[in-house]
């Protein structure tokens, strides 16, 4: 079964547009939505969380129909979700969030919110307004993970924080996985972070998937590779599929299986640039 | 709903207090039936700046992705404004400023509150801060319009057409619960 | 039972995990029919993808080093010296073979290939010593 499951979903504001878009989230998988910023990244996980009308198309979650607003409701009590603000009241404190949040979801699980809260190290008696970044983000995860959800969609929840709080936060989402019927879909553009903890990245590109691949696949399949520019006009190009200048040389994005010449593994960050930023070749 | 009252609550405490201080300040300069209209007047405040504070926390944004019904955001604002006025009318009584008009203020409060209400969830706090001015300013008058109109004429107001018009207040207040809710829902999922 | 995966090492990290299973078995770190840890346990112990580490069980179980038991987890495998000597001997076999060809073109003689083999021998109990 998909967790998440987009079928041509289309969405319109002014220039922007995401037309016919396909995407999947196999269950008890963590995906890593990858994209520079303005990419579409935030617009389609909206749609994702029933946030957000989708002007066509289909999204099923968890193998419900997701629709904005009211109806997708009861889909709702099942997701657990952390945006890039935690967007949770300044004035409260977190005994107050959890209190708050027991009123709202059906399935609050008070004693592990008491006992998350505490693992985080946050303080109980402090508003969220004092908070320091990390702190809300903490508190926001603690949230999601305590009703009970089967899907965490986190959107750049990472952005911002240090390393070692980010490190914290991967670490929560990777033991979140550890049952089979959970599963992640969370988004950033700190390319590190998705490339430790996922199964598979999805690279969003000007509203579309240009790319969707089983992480570990990536540094098989695809490579890079650097010529200088005189060699890369009479080159055999099979094989390369971008190329950008960069100088004095150019660099290549290819398959390893076709491309004759020496290539390295491609990191994601190596893909996102090329694709990105390079001339398409093939 | 009862998550969304619980984080009112926790939110409210400042805006209660400038709303006592503001009322007391008015108060003590007039008397009579005047007080009722700033007690009236100023009950709009807490719900307003609640989703002023809800829209630069995001929070309005996190309830439609939290499993909050969008009429139940916009129904418990509502709430909040008519337990407000039923505040007020409490408070205004005790300082003995209630008289066989309140019924009529009431319901002027009543149907202020829903329009302005319902165009600021239609376009948010931020977009419309000017309509809740408008609304305190436009109740104030209107009240104290009816009140000098029908104190010169020497009527004071009867049984029949107090309970007409709070019926209007009351049908006007129901209908824009379900009017907002979607057009909260709109303007929240464009 | 320990697998290290290291980023550095350029081999593809299924390979990685294989080949560390396989050299735990083979040396009897571990013992036939000893249960080993579920894929997505593994998976998440390692803090790698699920699929990579399917795709390595997968590879192993092909190999016949470990069987899966629907809803019972993975084993390692019940072993057969004979058959495992049997691969090994067909292994030498193909490296024989090359050597052979090599040795053929360059004009060296079956002594000569002797006299070299006999020094590896030589080197490796001195290593072993």
């Amino acid at each position: 079964m998909n967790a998440i499951e987009c079928k041509s979903v289309c969405k319109r504001y002014g220039d922007f547009a995401i037309d016919g878009l396909d995407l999947n989230l196999p269950e008890g998988c963590v995906l890593g939505l990858v994209g520079e910023n303005g990419a579409g990244k935030s617009t389609l996980m909206r749609m994702m969380m029933g946030a957000c009308r989708a002007d066509a198309g289909e999204i099923a979650v968890l193998g419900k129909r997701m629709t904005a607003g009211s109806e997708g409701c009861a889909i709702k009590e099942d997701i657990g979700v952390v945006l890039d603000e935690s967007c949770l009241p300044k004035e409260m404190t977190a005994a107050q969030t959890g209190r708050m949040m027991e009123g709202i979801y059906k399935n609050w699980d008070g004693a592990k919110f008491a006992q998350l809260v505490k693992a985080f190290g946050l303080p109980d008696k402090t508003k969220l307004g004092q908070y320091s970044r990390g702190m809300k983000m903490k508190l926001a995860i603690a949230c999601a993970l305590s009703h009970n959800a089967r899907l965490l969609m986190l959107d750049e929840a990472t952005s911002g924080l240090d390393p070692i709080v980010r490190d914290e936060i991967l670490d929560i989402l990777n033991d979140f996985t550890r049952e089979e019927t959970h599963s992640v879909l969370i988004s950033s553009h700190i390319v590190s972070d998705l490339e430790k903890i996922c199964d598979y990245i999805a690279f969003m590109h000007k509203g579309r998937i240009t790319l969707f691949e089983e992480k570990d696949a990536l540094a098989e399949k695809y490579g890079v590779a650097a010529v200088s520019d005189a060699r890369f006009g009479a080159m055999d190009k099979t094989g390369v599929l971008y190329a950008m200048r960069a100088h004095g040389a150019v660099r290549l994005l290819v398959l390893r299986d076709l491309y004759a010449g020496e290539a390295q593994g491609a990191g994601i960050e190596d893909i996102m640039l090329l694709m990105t930023k390079g001339e398409k070749c093939a | 709903m009862k998550g969304l009252f619980r984080q009112s609550a926790a939110g409210l405490g400042k805006t209660i207090l400038v709303y006592a201080v503001a009322v007391a300040l008015f108060s003590a300069m007039n008397a009579g039936s005047s007080v009722l209209y700033f007690w009236m007047a100023y009950a709009l405040m807490v719900p307003v700046s609640l989703m002023s504070q809800d829209e630069m926390a995001g929070f309005d944004r996190l309830c439609m992705m939290m499993s909050v019904k969008p009429v139940a955001y916009v129904l418990h604002k509502f709430l909040l404004a008519w337990a407000m006025m039923g505040v007020a009318l409490i408070g205004a009584a005790v300082m003995g400023a209630v008289d066989d008009r309140a019924p009529m203020m009431l319901a002027v409060s009543l149907i202020t509150s829903a329009f302005a209400l319902t165009l600021m969830m239609h376009t948010g706090f931020h977009k419309s801060r000017w309509v809740y001015l408008a609304a305190v300013i436009l109740q104030v008058v209107v009240m104290s319009a009816v009140d000098s109109v029908m104190t010169e004429l020497g009527l004071t107001s009867p049984a029949a057409m107090n309970a007409a018009m709070l019926a209007v207040a009351v049908i006007v207040s129901a209908a824009a619960v379900p009017m907002a809710a979607r057009l909260f829902e709109r303007r929240m999922t464009a | 039972m320990h697998v290290i995966i290291s980023n550095a090492s350029g081999a593809p990290i299924y390979e990685q995990i294989v080949s560390q299973i396989k050299a735990a078995i083979l040396k009897g770190e571990l013992a036939e029919g000893e249960m080993l840890p579920s894929i997505r346990a593994l998976a998440k112990d390692l803090r790698i993808s699920v699929i990579t580490t399917k795709r390595a069980y997968d590879e192993l179980e092909r190999e016949g080093l470990i069987v899966t038991m629907a809803g019972k987890g993975c084993f390692v495998a019940a072993r057969n010296p004979e058959l495992i000597r049997e691969g090994v001997l067909r292994e030498i076999e193909s490296h024989m073979t090359k050597i052979a060809e090599l040795a053929a073109q360059a004009g060296i003689g079956a002594d000569d290939l002797k006299n070299m083999f006999d020094l590896l021998e030589l080197g490796g109990q001195n290593e072993r010593d």
